[in-house]
């Protein structure tokens, strides 16, 4: 009881998961697919970066996860005066999922158009916007695809391209 | 050197960056420099006079080669690129800077290696005083000179094409030695014009060194943390206007020191319109992710407490089964009323399933000990990496919190 009010709180936090966030298991799943239909089309010297961006959604599929139940166990503790706070960390993870939700159809669009399109500079550009909102292990990756650009366009500044 | 498009009273500031050795992020500096006064509204150019390297120009390449290839061949000229001459006498081929993606202008050392290049000092001389001719339209022009003490670097920072001289330097022994050997080299080097600027420096030591040289200036020192290597390492500035870091705020704090009187009022001006997303979001963000630690440091102990049950109820149904077993092995041996051999085999018999799972446990347990599982250690990983990223965070934001905006804004 908090004063006149009655809360319910869940022994088990994962039965306190709303339905938005038990959906982050079906998306690693669609990933999975995705994966499959990555490897299919994706030219063969993009596929470990491609992978490493599917990767890290998923990773932060489960951090999300576990970050809610972080949050509900906080609020197990102090139910009555958490409330605030873990009404805004909900609306916070809710946004995080939505930035993943968005990240995952824009892989979907970059392995899309790694197969139809023969044009590394887009598939870079767009390579490189998602590893900014996605962060985690693909900085790596973006740097090594950066430095592979970076060479091409000094050996056309040296005038050695044909070399 | 150039004429300014602002109605202003201010006079143009040409700053040359010059710095006692290799690797002390002079260039990354220059751009950062550019593109910040950039997002204060003024006109910026730089230049790019380090013949050893080109660095400002490899910084910038791709951009450099894409303006080179959209103008056409020969047709973009950079300091260093050679040029034929009209029957005047004069460049046939003006100096072409053109607009970077951060919005500044970048003149670079050469269009392409394919040109004629002369990196010469002589090169240099005519290029910086055809800029001075005035045809160009800026606010400042930044000079990103040669490290060390050649020709060209002294060409850079001399009174006839700079204002002012930023000496950009890492924070140890050889790079100290190489500021005494710098200032020797060049008597140009005045205390009036020439400011040292400690760059890389570990956000740890930020606070803590002190006045090395007495004939110079100082400004305040720009700390380097991971994301700003991240940044240098994808080509990029880790400046960020729009919701702040320590490096931003750094850079700020350094150039308001430099150039109080030409940018003081922009800089007020940005700071009242950025306070909003700068200051109160940042109270907002630590309480947030303090919550998040709290309750993962939970969740592990919860973990453990949840994994030692698990534990010591394997442990107790084997137990169990164990003494309900030796019991009955008692009784039978006795032949007793309550249980007979015969029962006892057919009961064995009947629960083979039964006792081999139980035997399994048993094994597993002794084998297992205190381990996890692999489902378990891979959770166990994440929250440990979920743990390590909040206390950046964490600690990031008390950087941001300790900075204090608001003294910053006002420093004079």
């Amino acid at each position: 009881m908090c004063g006149d009010e009655k809360k319910t709180l869940y022994k088990n936090p994962d039965d306190a998961f709303p339905l938005y966030v038990k959906t982050t298991d079906a998306s690693a799943r669609v990933d999975a697919k995705v994966q499959n239909q990555a490897s299919a089309t994706v030219a063969a010297e993009l596929k470990p970066h491609v992978d490493a961006l599917l990767f890290e959604v998923d990773e932060q599929n489960r951090s999300l996860m576990m970050s809610f139940r972080a949050a509900y166990v906080n609020y197990q503790s102090h139910p009555c005066s958490g409330q605030a706070q873990f009404d805004r960390t909900v609306d916070s993870l809710i946004q995080r999922q939505q930035r993943l939700a968005e990240a995952r159809l824009s892989i979907r669009g970059l392995i899309a158009l790694a197969s139809c399109v023969d044009d590394r500079s887009r598939f870079l550009q767009t390579y490189q916007r998602i590893v900014d909102t996605v962060g985690g292990a693909p900085v790596g990756h973006a740097v090594v695809l950066e430095i592979e650009d970076g060479r091409t366009a000094a050996l056309e500044w040296t005038g050695e391209e044909d070399g | 050197m150039a004429k300014r498009s602002v109605s202003s009273s201010e006079p143009l500031r040409r700053l040359a960056l010059v710095s006692p050795k290799g690797g002390s992020g002079k260039t990354v500096l220059a751009a950062t420099a550019a593109a910040f006064l950039h997002a204060l509204g003024f006109r910026v150019l730089v230049v790019d006079t380090d013949s050893a390297t080109n660095g400002m120009t490899l910084l910038f390449l791709k951009e450099v080669v894409a303006h080179a290839t959209g103008k056409g061949r020969g047709k973009a000229r950079g300091v260093y690129d050679g040029f034929s001459q009209d029957s005047n006498g004069k460049p046939a081929t003006p100096l072409t800077p053109f607009c970077t993606s951060h919005g500044f202008d970048l003149l670079p050392a050469s269009f392409s290696l394919d040109n004629e290049v002369e990196q010469t000092e002589c090169a240099l001389v005519e290029s910086l005083k055809e800029l001075s001719a005035g045809t160009l339209a800026y606010d400042f022009v930044l000079l990103d000179a040669q490290a060390g003490s050649e020709a060209q670097s002294a060409v850079a920072s001399s009174p006839e094409f700079s204002d002012v001289v930023v000496v950009v330097s890492e924070f140890d022994p050889m790079s100290i030695a190489g500021i005494d050997r710098l200032k020797r080299a060049d008597s140009g080097l005045t205390h009036e014009r020439t400011w040292i600027l400690f760059n890389k420096v570990l956000p740890e030591f930020a606070d803590d060194f002190g006045e090395i040289f007495e004939v110079f200036r100082y400004l305040p020192p720009i700390p380097w943390d991971a994301d700003v290597v991240r940044s240098y390492a994808r080509r990029r500035l880790a400046l960020d206007m729009e919701h702040g870091n320590a490096f931003t705020l750094a850079v700020l704090r350094t150039m308001r020191m430099l150039l109080e009187d030409h940018i003081g009022t922009k800089i007020d001006a940005w700071a009242s319109r950025q306070r909003s997303t700068l200051v109160e979001p940042i109270s907002t963000q630590y309480a947030d992710a303090m919550y998040e630690l709290e309750g993962l440091l939970r969740e592990q102990q919860y973990r453990e407490v949840r994994a030692a049950r698990r534990r010591s109820s394997r442990w107790a149904l084997v137990a169990a089964g164990i003494s309900v077993l030796a019991v009955m092995i008692g009784f039978a041996a006795f032949d007793s009323y309550f249980i007979s051999r015969q029962w006892l085999f057919t009961v064995i018999a009947a629960t083979v399933p039964v006792l081999i799972t139980m035997g399994v446990q048993t094994a597993r347990s002794v084998v297992a000990g205190d381990r996890l599982s692999p489902e378990e250690k891979v959770e166990q990983s994440r929250i440990e990496r979920r743990i390590a990223l909040l206390n950046e965070k964490l600690s990031k934001l008390e950087a941001l919190q300790e900075s204090d905006l608001a003294s910053l804004m006002q420093h004079k």
